[in-house]
């Protein structure tokens, strides 16, 4: 970490070796896990040995993995947002309904739903800072209102429990080529939303770790009242990082919506414990204020492949749930270890 | 699979058809399922038809286009509509539908030969 000061005959800052170093990084643990699950399917399904497979695994990783960043972002910070899942559905609402119920180009939709989900993001970091309640509550309230207001919303503008489809609309084609188009590198699809997770990683990780604001993220999460003291901003950095969710959700949100024409009102429940899972199998403490950007966007690749290499292998998808719970706590168990090891060098 | 993110449907389903190269139909429960499962088909380039329960405004336009084969419809609107209206007769009129037996509300198959005809009653919501 490069936020840490020098004090002066300190062992926190003694010299380590290159070895200790690397594997003392956060994001190893998950990457030695993702070789790991890679290697299993490999062997135990031919069909995860097909070239396009690439392709599917990356789209099912990069749907996780958009989320996964700002929530890892979020979690180096020292908070949660259990509102994300329904956040991307809601973005999604939000964009159909105005460009619909107002006839509108569907871009003015676009436009206000990001609106939207970055006010969703600073009333989520407005209102922990204001209550001064776990971020775990106040996150988990927005939830569930979101969760009501997708539903009743939906049925009082659409008059039933999804969107009404745009296809039909001024700018639904340039839209969904921004945000739902494919390319084909060979014979792999390659789905736009792959290109966004790995720029928003690349971006993220940028951010956190060579600019004076990811230090912020590092302290704010670490000791607010020791960031607090030193005269960061951490109630404005929390805010920031909640509006950085709310940016992932409506990346995410018109994804869905370009992609699959209309959002179904219940839709996303339960995805905001898979981004917060990813980013933990990637080496984020659940305390904050330690983590990674890459670690998390590596995390979302191993719950895709795990998602998905049960079925290329044939397994029976009733035990999905089973396997996945034993993965997260070996790759979590593996990142631990790891970690300690080096850091007993 | 996880039922509530159509990217984890599509991309589930076209895992499966690329493991099982020899399946050829896959039935859906639910008419946003299909569409996803149109999807999934294509990206994994089989030939497998999809026949799905339920329709909605889209999915009468995915039969249209052929991407999906039929849909059985339970026909919801009937079961709410013969229902409320059986009983308004009952008590009205003394009417019994059926001989006080079950009455069946479907199955009714809709496919490329009479979607046509359900086309708007589904934009209206009530197929």
């Amino acid at each position: 970490m490069t936020s840490a000061t020098a004090t002066p005959s300190d062992d926190r800052v003694a010299i380590r070796s290159v070895a200790a170093r690397t594997l003392g990084r956060p994001e190893v643990g998950a990457l030695i896990g993702a070789i790991a699950v890679t290697a299993l399917f490999f062997t135990v399904a031919p069909a995860f040995r097909h070239v396009t497979t690439i392709g599917t695994i990356l789209y099912g990783s990069s749907t996780i993995g958009v989320m996964a960043v700002a929530a890892a972002l979020l979690m180096i910070g020292g908070e949660f947002d259990l509102s994300a899942g329904v956040a991307v559905t809601a973005s999604g609402l939000a964009a159909a309904h105005i460009a619909w119920y107002f006839g509108l180009n569907v871009w003015a939709g676009v436009f206000l739903a990001l609106l939207f989900s970055l006010a969703v993001g600073a009333f989520n970091g407005w209102l922990l800072h204001r209550t001064g309640l776990p971020s775990f509550l106040v996150s988990f309230g927005t939830f569930f209102v979101l969760q009501g207001v997708n539903l009743a919303v939906t049925r009082l503008v659409a008059g039933g429990v999804s969107s009404r489809s745009l296809n039909d609309m001024d700018g639904f084609d340039s839209a969904k080529s921004v945000f739902a188009s494919s390319l084909s590198l060979g014979p792999v699809s390659v789905e736009i939303t792959v290109i966004y997770w790995m720029a928003l990683t690349v971006l993220a990780s940028l951010l956190l770790l060579r600019t004076r604001y990811g230090n912020w993220i590092f302290s704010a999460g670490g000791d607010p009242a020791a960031a607090r003291a030193v005269g960061i901003p951490v109630t404005a950095t929390k805010i920031a990082l909640f509006m950085g969710v709310g940016f992932a959700a409506w990346l995410l949100g018109m994804h869905m919506l370009f992609n699959y024409n209309n959002v179904q009102s219940g839709q996303g429940v339960g995805n905001e414990f898979i981004y917060i899972i990813s980013a933990v199998i990637g080496g984020c403490l659940l305390t904050g204020g330690y983590g990674s950007v890459v670690g998390a966007s590596i995390g979302a690749l191993i719950f895709g492949m795990t998602q998905l290499g049960i079925s290329y292998a044939g397994w029976d998808p009733d035990w999905f749930k089973t396997f996945l719970g034993i993965m997260l706590i070996l790759a979590t168990l593996v990142n631990l270890y790891v970690k300690k090891k080096a850091d007993a060098r | 699979m996880n039922g509530t993110d159509d990217s984890a449907v599509t991309t589930t389903i076209q895992a499966k058809l690329t493991q099982d190269p020899t399946i050829d139909w896959v039935v859906t429960l639910a008419a946003p399922i299909a569409l996803d499962a149109a999807k999934s088909v294509k990206g994994a380039n089989t030939s497998a038809k999809i026949g799905t329960f339920d329709t909605n405004a889209e999915l009468v336009n995915a039969i249209k286009d052929g991407s999906v084969a039929w849909a059985i419809d339970q026909q919801p609107y009937l079961q709410g509509y013969i229902a409320v209206g059986s009983i308004w007769l009952y008590v009205t009129n003394g009417n019994t539908v059926g001989g006080g037996e079950n009455v069946a509300t479907g199955p009714s198959f809709v496919d490329e030969t009479n979607v046509d005809k359900v086309t708007e009653f589904a934009a209206a919501g009530t197929r």
